[in-house]
């Protein structure tokens, strides 16, 4: 352990000095962490982009009138007004409030059926169990390296052999379309990419003293490798996780988008622009721009909440 | 008129029908054009105009026509099933009969045809003097052939399965050198309509060989010159056409005419079409919704709508559970709010419909007023049905028949105070078509024919063995259906034939397998320059008389 945490303060924050760390509870020392966000405009403006998705989602049933599936079958396609700020779609949908519910269902609640639904979004769910996967079969293969290596890492290689856009319409095709097999696709379509970060974080880290130390301590190998190595690699790793939530925002729109998502009448925003494109030549541009525009402010503001970070983290390395 | 030995005995009795204002001129027209008599000489019966072409004087000859649609491969024309490949080849190969925009069939290549009155003989007189683009003389060679074609189960086409039901391989008769005699198991009255079904092109028996782009032989007004898959198609003129124009010379008009292929994308074909870098879209399978939108008010282009028969069939397979069960079924049917449905899913470009299979554009329709949308009643079948908590029902829906998924939607709503949880299941539409008879609840696209009597046939039977025939999707079938359907298809009366629709219809409603909620309009896209063309149902392009304006 001990050893462990003078390698976070080292590449964290190397100003601090190191006995201090032991007197600060948890929180303080998570504050500290989060708190180089301060220190980039960058990530202070993705930060305000994403808590905004974030907020409109958790408040969304008091930031509108409407429900996402009321069809007002006299005001198809209008144009905004004062009693549809964004318009209304199709149906005659409210956009504002179909919208904001469907930032719910990419960052806030992952729907496994009709009225069952747990917490924490789509996207996050997915990247979240991408990450587990991907963190595991990354320590692995390079804890261990040799055979085991090989035959996970060839194996993850012929995976990301296969372009990415196809192996998600090939897994949606075969499962289905429901939010459960997003995450399915995005966790089989994200793992390759974070085993390969994280196994190459441990073969750096495995050859450093305290690795060695834990080893002649007489440490399993189960304990090295998620209590030595995984604090230690953190820091590229919560980045990269950033920038895969917006690949996997990304993701959603895409199948939504290909009708592979989602299903309707699910406010899923790839497919409001599917559905909206077919108005745009007809005059109605308004439900196809807006969740158009949701999807690029809120990737933007992940990515840039991502640089922002790898650049302060990285700073006084 | 009763004198004359050449007419249908049948005729006579409909134009005594006529006369008693019991059938329309529209009917009378339809029905002995069905007979054999031409449409000319039946309007001339009924003193009513044959519509007149235009003056040879405001007719423009040249130019060439540009149509955006997909070229897809093809190689034996009676096993197409797609209409857009016959639209190219249409122009190149030709039918014996024709079916115009109102339903009305006419002899084409044939001079005339004739039903005995027990219509288990039919006579096809074809017409002389036909060449075919490579020289060769048209005889009953060619039909014969080309029918055997389509009876050969080895060829797989489509046709097998309308006309086999009535007609066998050694029932076709070579009668002399331009008459072909067709012996039926058993009665029919639809045959006209077959033969200008779309895989049913006349081939030239000399030169075919199985692919029709290596020999295309056809012939029809213009010539194949290039045929590249996914990429285009080109026709040229050809001088020794068959039909005269109105200027007294060979048909066509136009020298030629290119086909596009450009992809399944709707809006770079509508952005071509108002930049007049083409003339025309090909609808025939795509639906043209997203055209309709995009170019109803736009300048320097012509949309022309259509009626059709074409409908969204939302089907319950009445072997599975909860459909099994007639009160859940009409349950269902009175959660359409048909208004809604039609305005927002197919932006009121149609008319209400009342789940039975049959269009207010056949000629045999029975009026019935179309229900309300009623969910206390609903909810009180389904109570009665032993649901009184609500069912959950999946809906399999194609994703890419935007329209279809807008009707799901708004059903999946207005079902929901009758306690129906609809399920929306989305799938592309390649995967909806691989389980379209399968799935319990699902929403088929169904395309037009002109006979009321067709699709009833094709859907809602039972085959001699009692088993649902191949297209029976619902796998409904009832005896007093089925017993006057066959009746309706020895009928020629159109009085009696309606008589009995009133009670087909009347039986499809109370206990059938389908919903249908609106019929669909079609229309034909072109630009200003292009001048008469006719919308078909089907969305065939019929394009022998069309011509180009300047610019």
């Amino acid at each position: 352990m001990t050893d462990g945490e003078s390698a976070v303060s080292t590449s964290g924050d190397a100003v601090d000095p190191i006995p201090d760390l032991r007197q600060r509870s948890f929180f303080q020392r998570w504050w500290e962490g989060f708190s180089i966000i301060f220190a980039s405009k960058t990530a202070m403006v993705g930060l305000f982009l994403v808590l905004f998705w974030i907020f409109v989602a958790i408040f969304a049933p008091f930031l509108t009138p409407y429900t996402p599936l009321e069809q007002d079958w006299k005001s198809p396609n209008i144009g905004p007004s004062a009693e549809h700020p964004l318009g209304t779609d199709e149906l005659g949908r409210d956009l504002w409030s179909r919208l904001i519910y469907g930032a719910r269902v990419v960052l806030v609640v992952l729907p496994i059926s009709e009225d069952l639904w747990i917490p924490g979004g789509t996207a996050i769910w997915g990247v979240i169990v991408a990450l587990v996967v991907g963190t595991a079969l990354g320590l692995i293969s390079g804890y261990y390296g040799g055979w085991i290596d090989e035959i996970t890492m060839r194996l993850l290689d012929a995976m990301m052999a296969v372009p990415i856009i196809l192996l998600y319409l090939i897994i949606m095709a075969a499962l289905g379309a429901s939010a459960i097999n997003v995450v399915i696709a995005m966790t089989i379509v994200g793992t390759p990419g974070i085993a390969r970060l994280v196994r190459s974080l441990t073969l750096d880290i495995r050859t450093r003293e305290y690795i060695r130390a834990a080893e002649t301590r007489g440490e399993n190998p189960w304990h090295i490798m998620f209590i030595e190595i995984l604090p230690n690699a953190r820091g590229p790793i919560i980045v990269d996780a950033m920038l895969r939530v917006g690949y996997a925002i990304f993701a959603m729109g895409t199948l939504g988008f290909l009708g592979l998502g989602i299903p309707p009448p699910s406010p899923d925003w790839g497919s409001m622009v599917a559905k909206g494109r077919e108005f745009i030549l007809a005059g109605s541009p308004w439900a196809a721009l807006w969740p158009s525009v949701a999807i690029a402010t809120l990737v933007v503001g992940l990515n840039l909440l991502a640089d922002g970070l790898r650049e302060e983290s990285m700073r006084y390395q | 008129m009763k004198g004359s030995k050449d007419i249908h005995p049948r005729i006579v009795e409909l134009f005594d029908q006529l006369q008693d204002g019991r059938l329309s001129r529209r009917e009378f027209i339809r029905y002995a054009a069905l007979l054999g008599l031409s449409a000319a000489a039946a309007s001339q019966m009924i003193g009513l105009p044959w519509p007149k072409s235009l003056s040879a004087a405001d007719i423009r000859r040249g130019g060439v026509i540009r149509v955006a649609t997909s070229v897809q491969k093809v190689t034996h024309p009676a096993q197409f099933s797609w209409v857009e490949p016959t639209n190219i080849l249409r122009q190149v190969a030709e039918y014996l009969t024709y079916t115009d925009k109102n339903n009305i069939t006419h002899p084409y290549l044939l001079e005339n045809w004739k039903a005995s009155d027990d219509l288990k003989t039919w006579i096809l007189n074809l017409r002389k003097g036909i060449k075919f683009n490579n020289g060769d003389e048209f005889t009953a060679d060619d039909v014969f052939f080309t029918i055997k074609q389509w009876l050969n189960k080895d060829v797989g086409s489509s046709i097998l399965g309308m006309m086999g039901a009535y007609l066998d391989p050694n029932g076709i008769e070579k009668s002399d050198a331009h008459q072909i005699t067709l012996h039926l198991k058993k009665p029919e009255i639809a045959v006209p309509e077959h033969l200008f079904h779309y895989p049913a092109m006349i081939l030239n028996h000399r030169t075919f060989e199985g692919d029709f782009i290596k020999a295309p032989h056809g012939t029809g007004p213009y010539t194949l010159d290039v045929y590249k898959e996914s990429e285009r198609a080109v026709l040229k003129r050809r001088s020794d056409y068959w039909q005269k124009g109105a200027d007294g010379k060979p048909l066509p008009y136009m020298d030629g005419m290119e086909f596009f292929d450009m992809g399944d994308e709707m809006s770079p074909r509508i952005a071509a079409l108002r930049a007049g870098e083409i003339d025309m879209i090909d609808l025939a399978t795509t639906g043209g919704t997203a055209a309709f939108q995009a170019l109803k008010d736009y300048r320097g282009v012509q949309v022309k709508p259509i009626g059709t028969a074409q409908a969204r069939v939302m089907r319950m397979r009445v072997d599975l559970k909860p459909w099994d069960d007639n009160r859940v079924r009409m349950a269902l049917k009175l959660c359409q709010h048909r208004e809604k449905i039609l305005g927002l899913a197919y932006f009121g470009q149609g008319l209400l419909a009342h789940d039975f299979h049959v269009a207010p554009v056949h000629p045999e329709y029975c009026d019935k007023q179309i229900p309300e949308y009623n969910p206390q009643k609903a909810k009180q079948l389904l109570k009665e049905a032993g649901y009184p908590n609500g069912l959950r029902v999946n809906l399999a829906l194609g994703s890419e028949w935007t329209d279809v998924v807008r009707y799901g939607e708004i059903l999946k709503q207005d079902a929901a105070p009758a306690g129906f949880n609809v399920v929306l299941k989305t799938m592309p539409t390649s995967q909806y078509w691989e389980k379209w008879t399968e799935v319990d609840l699902g929403v088929t696209p169904w395309t037009h024919r002109p006979l009321g009597t067709m699709v009833l046939n094709l859907a809602y039977v039972n085959d001699a063995d009692g088993n649902p025939v191949a297209w029976n999707e619902t796998n409904w079938a009832d005896p007093e259906f089925s017993r006057l359907l066959n009746e309706a298809n020895g009928t020629l009366d159109v009085d009696e034939r309606r008589k009995i629709f009133c009670q087909l219809e009347q039986i499809q409603w109370e206990r059938g397998s389908i919903g249908i909620a609106w019929w669909q309009n079609n229309w034909q896209i072109v630009t200003r320059r292009v001048q008469d063309s006719q919308p078909h149902p089907t969305g065939y392009m019929l394009f022998n008389q069309t011509w180009l304006s300047e610019g």
